[in-house]
């Protein structure tokens, strides 16, 4: 949801990419407002993806403010445990405010201290 | 001994890209009745039908990836693979090679055109079938096989027919490198026009054929190049004559393991937990690292 748009009626700053095969049901302002004034159980579940989002944002901040690189790492990987073998490392960088590098430099160190020598033949 | 009856024939669906390097046909488990329960042990079939690669200073290919729970078995027919993971094994896939590799605990690695193949380019042709473990062997090492072609199984067919070149399992007393989990016969057979070569596998056994070159007859069935035949479950001879020359047809019987499945991605597990697992590991770390 593009809060930006649809409550304030302004050009959101960003965009959608995919990258991966997607099927997207896409709802202007217009549409969304309708459902939510003529469905009871569309405003309830708009109201609580509202608080959601909050939610999300708010965690987001905190992490931003007071959590180490590494640590924001591994509370996005606790919390979305499938995407880094989805989106590139790159996007996640991003997403986690750090560059691609120290992501890569993370992950690294990660796996010297959790990845145990296996005997390989 | 009965015939082996013929479940169906199916041309290779639409091609997707794999990385930039790989434009596959997905055969397993996409194609209705080529799923991952019933082609069990063979959870997948990727196919880069025969093309023309353009000379490049960058190999295509995937980037860093992991796998779990399985084996990855890349048949180079043309073009050359290199590959590289995080237990530092790496080398060269080269036309007529196959390269087996027990993913199993988990490995991180990548795979391209080989640097020097790619400065010239030239003809691709490429299977990755992938082949589960039964879960006492999930959790194993990982392991490599190197499966150059002068030390495949070589059963040179009478008559000038052709020959049977055997990755695993047996072919009439020729068995082939391969050591695998479970039971599984890998083999090409490679015929001239006219020849013939006869195979057996149970009838339980899970078995299809995929036409790399050429022109078979299978029973009586036309199977032309890029197509797929599997059998159903019942009877056990079959025979694959070539109507066209240097025909080679990828034949692939298993015995089915029979365990449940969980996929996701690269991992392929028993159970959801292990899934989550998986993917805990991959995260923290401990499937080790690879730089891109």
């Amino acid at each position: 949801m593009n809060v930006e748009s649809i409550f304030f009626d302004q050009p959101s700053s960003y965009f959608i990419e995919a990258i991966e095969p997607s099927r997207v049901l896409v709802l202007d302002d217009k549409q969304f407002r309708k459902l939510a004034a003529e469905n009871e159980a569309f405003e309830r579940f708009d109201k609580s993806l509202l608080h959601e989002h909050i939610h999300t944002l708010q965690h987001r901040i905190t992490a931003l403010q007071s959590s180490s690189a590494e640590e924001r790492y591994r509370l996005f990987t606790k919390q979305y445990p499938e995407v880094m073998l989805r989106v590139p490392q790159m996007m996640i960088a991003s997403y986690l405010g750090i560059t691609p590098e120290s992501l890569s430099r993370i992950r690294k160190e990660l796996a010297q201290r959790n990845c145990r020598p296996r005997n390989t033949s | 001994m009965a015939t082996k009856k013929i479940a169906f024939v199916t041309h290779p669906q639409e091609t997707h890209w794999v990385g930039d390097g790989f434009r596959v046909h997905n055969f397993i488990p996409a194609i209705p009745g080529l799923s991952m329960q019933e082609m069990d042990p063979f959870i997948l079939l990727d196919y880069n039908a025969k093309r023309m690669v353009a000379p490049s200073e960058t190999p295509g290919g995937v980037g860093v990836h992991p796998h779990r729970g399985f084996e990855t078995v890349t048949i180079a027919y043309e073009g050359e693979v290199e590959h590289h993971d995080s237990a530092k094994h790496g080398g060269v896939i080269r036309r007529g090679d196959v390269q087996w590799m027990t993913a199993a605990s988990g490995i991180l690695h990548k795979e391209y055109h080989a640097k020097e193949w790619a400065k010239k380019g030239g003809l691709f042709q490429m299977v990755q079938l992938w082949t589960n473990l039964p879960a006492r062997d999930k959790m194993s090492a990982p392991k490599y096989q190197s499966i150059p072609n002068d030390t495949m199984g070589k059963h040179i067919l009478p008559d000038h027919a052709g020959l049977v070149e055997v990755i695993a399992g047996e072919y009439q007393g020729t068995a082939g490198p391969a050591r695998t989990h479970s039971p599984i016969a890998l083999m090409n057979a490679k015929l001239n026009e006219g020849g013939r070569a006869e195979f057996s596998f149970p009838a339980h056994y899970n078995t299809a054929l995929l036409v790399i070159q050429g022109h078979a007859v299978v029973n009586g069935t036309d199977l032309p190049t890029d197509n797929l035949l599997k059998f159903a479950n019942e009877g056990e001879t079959f025979t694959i004559e070539a109507t066209a020359p240097e025909t080679v047809v990828l034949v692939m019987s298993g015995e089915p393991l029979r365990e449940p499945i969980v996929a996701y991605g690269p991992f392929v597990m028993n159970t959801k937990q292990e899934i989550m697992q998986a993917m805990d590991d991959y995260n923290r770390g401990a499937f080790g690292h690879l730089e891109d």
